[in-house]
């Protein structure tokens, strides 16, 4: 199917009344959760997982999408506003935003910010349009081994990108992979790392550890701050509306953070986090007016162009090869898997409406979150007064009650819990929960396809390497691995 | 005090990763060739096994505090903080997870809310349980009336049916 027949059918699918109304209803909340510093995106999907059970997959997805779209437009408001960042990728927002706000220029800010997100999301859409097809038609010539590599590679990858200390992170990858293992064993039946207990039969489930490490943990580091809220400076919004001058200052930076953000987000690892680093990065090497650090606009409208882009270019992988690059990506799949359906490269034949429908229901999304969060900015600023002793509770009821409905399983809300209290200890420690996660989640697939993979070729590790796709992809894997470490040993030696 | 646990952290880990490896063992691992439940799991557990030795020795070695990741979001604290309050709260949920069954989903729901509103600084009794009881009944119709969800009532499935 076409491109522009594909986005005709997905616009009729879009525009339907209960997809519009899910989609504004995601495109509110993760405004909304944007804005609250303590839970992001991936918390408020995984609570919410169980309410599309009753939703037709299409909505469920469009509900999704906009929450993760939201997220990066409400994270900006108050970064800009309060020097608060309600999410990692709006932190460097803060650098120049805030400063912006101080001179009294947070209007401008605040519309480049909007706007600035508007264009990227529309751009990497674009991108999505055109790349999760192609590369779908070439994954149907991938087979196990290209499957595997990608998933190892992905790990690895993401386990260098996270930032902080990458034995760590390539400590709780492991992890992840072992609890992946854990309950029966699909081919023979047989019942692994069980200790005789039944409810460990169906395995580590990806939600209770998602919602433990992320919600939960959050919630218990959050407890250990002295109460009261943090103190709200007011800041007056002289001018809503940027000038002309600060208009043409962020266009190109848009662009650049669009262009920046899409190619991130194909990459395993936190891509808005790292898209947003880069776009400000390259803007401050590009700046003439030595405004960086008191308030550039161009670091405003590159690295919030950029956040929003790394979504759409984060479910390219996803659609087109099924296989998730981040916990996020991983919510999302769990959408379509609790409806049966597996995303990969025939989920655009089989499923054309539904990968069409949610493209268009996200550029439908990014124009109502452009039009609602220009004149609602500071209204939705506000939100962030709601005190902790509410919000905290709030959150730890729908991690309870959530996680229980997906499954119907007490042993998940221990396990929750349980993933809690690790997650709490991982944060003091500085351990990362995404490769866990990523890795529980990818684990499997892992297996799997190496089992298959060794079946097929007999026992042959080497077939890895000499089929070229899974070759490239492997040393591309331990390239983004290894490079780091090797250019730090050269130039000490050339310093020596 | 976070210096002992730093070591501590990964050696936990290590030990489980070789008795994981152990496990794996006495699992059939069949050859490369047509791959047994226990060949997979040998692989990840040394995996496990040997990046939980390299961060033992990393932490012991190195002087340098840990860095923090890039998903971290460090939000400016204004006082002092205080870990006790998080343990308290973890004490909660983990009593919410042995009192559901038997004491059901609403009062269990209604006293980890009291116990975290607390937590959180609230310190009006009367308020607070107000609170929990709205939300736990909130909860109840959203959940369990509306999305029929079976969480167990406990001792009040005989009230309620």
């Amino acid at each position: 199917m076409d491109i522009f027949s594909g986005l005709l059918q997905g616009f009729s699918v879009a525009l339907s009344p209960v997809n519009l109304l899910f989609g504004f209803v995601g495109a509110v909340i993760g405004t909304i959760i944007g804005i609250l510093p303590g839970i992001g995106p991936l918390g408020t999907m995984a609570l919410l997982l169980s309410l599309t059970y009753g939703l037709d997959p299409v909505t469920g997805m469009i509900l999704f999408a906009g929450i993760y779209f939201g997220a990066m437009y409400g994270g900006s408001t108050t970064s800009i506003l309060l020097n608060i960042p309600g999410e990692a990728a709006s932190v460097v927002t803060m650098l120049e935003g805030y400063k912006m706000a101080q001179k009294g220029r947070a209007g401008a800010a605040l519309a480049v910010a909007a706007v600035g997100s508007f264009v990227a999301g529309t751009l990497s859409l674009l991108g999505l349009s055109f790349l999760a097809p192609t590369l779908a038609l070439a994954a149907l010539k991938f087979g196990p081994w290209e499957y595997f590599s990608v998933a190892l590679a992905g790990l690895m990858i993401m386990s260098r990108l996270q930032g902080g200390n990458l034995l760590r992170s390539l400590m709780m990858m492991s992890l992840g992979l072992c609890l992946g293992t854990v309950g029966m064993e699909t081919v023979a039946g047989y019942m692994r790392f069980t200790f005789g207990e039944q409810e460990l039969a169906q395995g580590v489930d990806f939600l209770p550890a998602a919602m433990g490490l992320f919600g939960i943990a959050s919630v218990l580091a959050a407890a250990e701050s002295p109460a009261g809220r943090a103190s709200i400076q007011k800041v007056r919004l002289r001018e809503l509306w940027p000038t002309l001058q600060e208009w043409r200052r962020s266009g190109w930076p848009m662009v650049r953070g669009s262009f920046i953000g899409f190619f991130t987000g194909l990459i395993p690892g936190p891509s808005p986090v790292i898209a947003t680093m880069i776009s400000y990065d390259v803007e401050r090497r590009l700046d003439r007016k030595g405004e960086f650090g008191n308030g550039a606009i161009e670091g405003v409208a590159g690295p919030e162009a950029a956040n929003n882009a790394a979504v759409g270019g984060a479910y390219v992988p996803l659609m087109a090869l099924g296989i998730p690059f981040t916990p996020a990506m991983a919510m999302v799949m769990a959408v379509l898997l609790i409806k049966g359906i597996s995303p990969g490269p025939t989920l655009m034949s089989q499923h054309a409406d539904l990968f069409w429908g949610v493209i268009a229901s996200m550029y439908i999304g990014n124009c109502m979150l452009l039009i609602f969060n220009l004149p609602m900015a500071g209204v939705f600023a506000n939100i962030i007064r709601t005190p902790l002793h509410i919000l905290m509770p709030l959150v730890l009821l729908l991690c309870v009650v959530g996680v229980y409905s997906v499954s119907n399983s007490m042993f998940d809300v221990s396990l929750m819990i349980g993933f809690g209290l690790l997650g709490y200890i991982m944060e003091k420690l500085k351990y990362s929960p995404a490769p866990l996660v990523l890795a529980l989640v990818l684990g499997p697939v892992m297996e799997r396809t190496f089992r298959e993979s060794m079946m097929i070729s007999r026992g042959d590790l080497t077939s890895f390497v000499t089929r070229p796709i899974s070759a490239t992809i492997l040393v591309v894997g331990v390239l983004v691995l290894v490079l780091p470490l090797l250019v730090a040993f050269f130039r000490k030696r050339e310093l020596s | 005090m976070k210096n002992v646990y730093q070591p501590l952290f990964p050696a936990v880990f290590l030990a489980v990763g070789i008795g994981y490896e152990v496990m794996a063992l006495s699992m059939p691992l069949g050859g490369f060739g047509s791959p047994g439940p226990g060949l997979y799991p040998l692989i990840v557990g040394a995996a496990l096994a040997l990046t939980s030795a390299a961060c033992l020795v990393q932490s012991l070695i190195s002087v340098q505090p840990a860095t923090a990741t890039l998903d971290d979001v460090e939000l400016p604290v204004q006082g002092k903080t205080d870990a006790r309050k998080a343990a308290l709260l973890a004490a909660a949920l983990v009593v919410y997870a042995v009192l559901l069954k038997p004491l059901g989903f609403d009062v269990a729901l209604t006293l980890l809310l009291v116990a975290s509103i607390r937590i959180f600084g609230y310190s009006k009794w009367l308020r607070n349980l107000a609170m929990s009881v709205l939300m736990t009944v909130l909860a109840h119709i959203v959940f369990i009336l509306w999305l029929k969800v079976p969480l167990p009532l406990g001792i009040l499935t005989e009230l309620l049916y």
